[in-house]
């Protein structure tokens, strides 16, 4: 991911190739099952059936769920995140379900969002909505608790009021936190849309996922795992120059 | 209390300030005329920053008035650290204070440059914080306070964390702007040759819990000073050993107090005990 410089990253893409090349050759010469590892080049050749025209409306149906859910998750975090900070009754009464929702692994709600939602695109919005929405909703309460008071009482005391500390103390505070936690919340997102997927639908890669698995194709279920890893890692480096923008006053 | 100067800015009467237990100061009365430079000093911990946190109503006293002869919008208050919003430049920093008061934005960045030209950091307008030196940061709050003209300026050892170098030509840039502009000063020090170097009246607050002020001296040195030279001026030397006095004095009877509070039996040596406070004198004049 920070591979800026030359160096490193070369060295990474060739420990990658190099441990392509071993698995290429002992899958050759029969040291490993293609039944259970299929070499890397008949998952490249299952990618390639599958970017050839069946992968794209997966991914769609994947990506769409998760990006909405990242964005509603954003939206529902920030939004409480703000209102349990700023109203004391509120938190006393949001806290302890977030701190309940925080402390399970939130996908054991998947059956539920399926019976309440069915099986298409909505259970799997709600299921990576939440994920994202309980993690950004601490990312944000916590961010305005642990505001720094000095740059408060700066502000105050050039004549700031509420709605200027606002805009110019508690919005960037914030900002940084919820920016610190993005990657993770990208990640999360994907989690939320692709076990929704596993648990009941008719499309996406969870789908071909379960499909894959049940019918034990592992080169299937490799050539999925590698085009989701891609996928996500693209999101990522589109994160990182989000967060170096929104955060450039860091870098100097 | 002083009725030979014109107008008094700020006017404290019987401040008390505490934090649930004793109170940190007791009863302090403290005037600062139009125009005047004043010093506060005293030992650490003895409630130096809580009075000018009461002045700009950061913080509620236990007891007492502050009257203001300004508005709470011409106060400048010059805090101890360099804390300026790290999300913001410097000239966004500076702007701030006129961006609050309203201040069209084109204008507002043209008369934040226009300090940070004038503190030496022309240029530097699009810098963050974290891309500026101590010394910088500091350039950058002194010019957000001044571009907002305040008529009463309260500084909490604004210099502390400055080396001596940068320290000393700060402090001069400083007493030229408040000289120039016949700004009002209340200052909050523990250098004592700070504070006579800079100010009209040096006022010594005592030990705390319960610190009355001690004792209010006038600095006989004429205006306008140079830092460097105003310690070469025949007052310098007695009015330091007088504040030095001052703030020891302080020390051996809050000692003799403590233990005597412990019900010691070993008695302080003669000649510890508080006696009266000393003469205070009076700071009309050099005015």
């Amino acid at each position: 991911m920070t591979g800026t410089t030359a160096g490193p990253a070369f060295r990474r893409a060739t420990a990658l190739m190099v441990l392509l090349a071993v698995w290429e050759s002992l899958s050759r010469i029969g040291w490993l099952d293609p039944f259970y590892a299929p070499p890397p080049s008949a998952v490249g050749r299952v990618m390639l059936d599958l970017a050839g025209g069946e992968l794209w409306p997966h991914l769609g149906a994947t990506a769409t769920a998760a990006i909405a859910g990242l964005a509603a998750g954003l939206a529902i975090g920030i939004v409480l995140g703000f209102a349990a900070a700023l109203l004391p009754r509120l938190a006393e009464l949001l806290e302890p379900v977030m701190i309940l929702l925080n402390a399970i692994p939130r996908v054991i709600l998947a059956p539920l969002f399926v019976i309440w939602l069915g099986i298409g695109l909505a259970s799997k919005l709600a299921l990576a909505t939440i994920l994202v929405a309980v993690l950004i909703f601490f990312a944000v309460f916590n961010g305005i608790k642990e505001v720094d008071r000095r740059l408060v009482e700066r502000v105050r005391t050039l004549g700031g009021g509420h709605r200027v500390l606002v805009r110019e103390v508690y919005v960037p505070s914030v900002t940084a936190w919820v920016m610190g936690n993005f990657k993770v919340a990208v990640g999360f997102a994907f989690t939320g849309a692709v076990v929704g997927e596993f648990v009941a639908s008719s499309r996406g890669l969870g789908y071909l996922l379960q499909f894959a698995q049940s019918t034990y194709n592992a080169a299937l279920t490799l050539a999925l795992i590698v085009i989701i890893m891609t996928f996500v890692l693209l999101l990522f480096a589109l994160a990182g120059r989000l967060e170096r923008r929104l955060l450039r006053w860091r870098f100097s | 209390m002083h009725p030979t100067v014109p107008k008094t800015l700020l006017h404290i009467r019987g401040l008390s300030v505490g934090f649930g237990g004793p109170p940190i100061i007791e009863g302090i009365d403290l005037d600062v005329g139009a125009g005047q430079f004043v010093s506060l000093i005293g030992p650490s911990g003895s409630g130096k920053t809580s009075i000018l946190r009461v002045v700009t109503g950061l913080l509620e006293p236990l007891q007492g008035t502050v009257e203001l002869g300004v508005a709470l919008g011409e106060i400048g208050f010059l805090f101890q650290d360099d804390a300026l919003l790290p999300w913001r430049t410097a000239r966004q920093n500076v702007a701030l204070g006129l961006r609050i008061r309203d201040v069209p934005p084109a204008d507002a960045d043209a008369r934040a440059d226009h300090w940070l030209t004038t503190l030496g950091l022309a240029g530097y307008g699009d810098r963050f914080p974290a891309q500026l030196s101590g010394g910088q940061r500091k350039r950058v709050a002194i010019a957000q306070v001044l571009a907002l003209r305040p008529r009463l300026l309260l500084m909490d050892e604004p210099f502390a964390a400055l080396d001596a170098i940068v320290r000393t030509r700060i402090t001069q840039e400083l007493l030229d702007w408040v000289e120039r502009d016949r700004l009002t000063v209340l200052l909050v020090t523990h250098d004592l040759e700070e504070a006579i170097c800079a100010s009209d009246a040096v006022a010594v607050l005592g030990h705390g819990p319960r610190a009355a002020m001690r004792a209010r001296h006038a600095v006989d040195i004429p205006r306008p000073r140079d830092v460097l030279d105003a310690k070469q001026h025949p007052a310098f030397g007695p009015l330091l050993r007088t504040l030095w006095n001052d703030l020891t004095e302080g020390n051996a009877s809050a000692r003799a107090a403590s233990r005597a509070a412990t019900g010691g039996t070993s008695s302080p040596p003669g000649g510890t005990v508080e006696g009266p406070p000393p003469p205070v004198a009076s700071d009309e004049a050099n005015r």
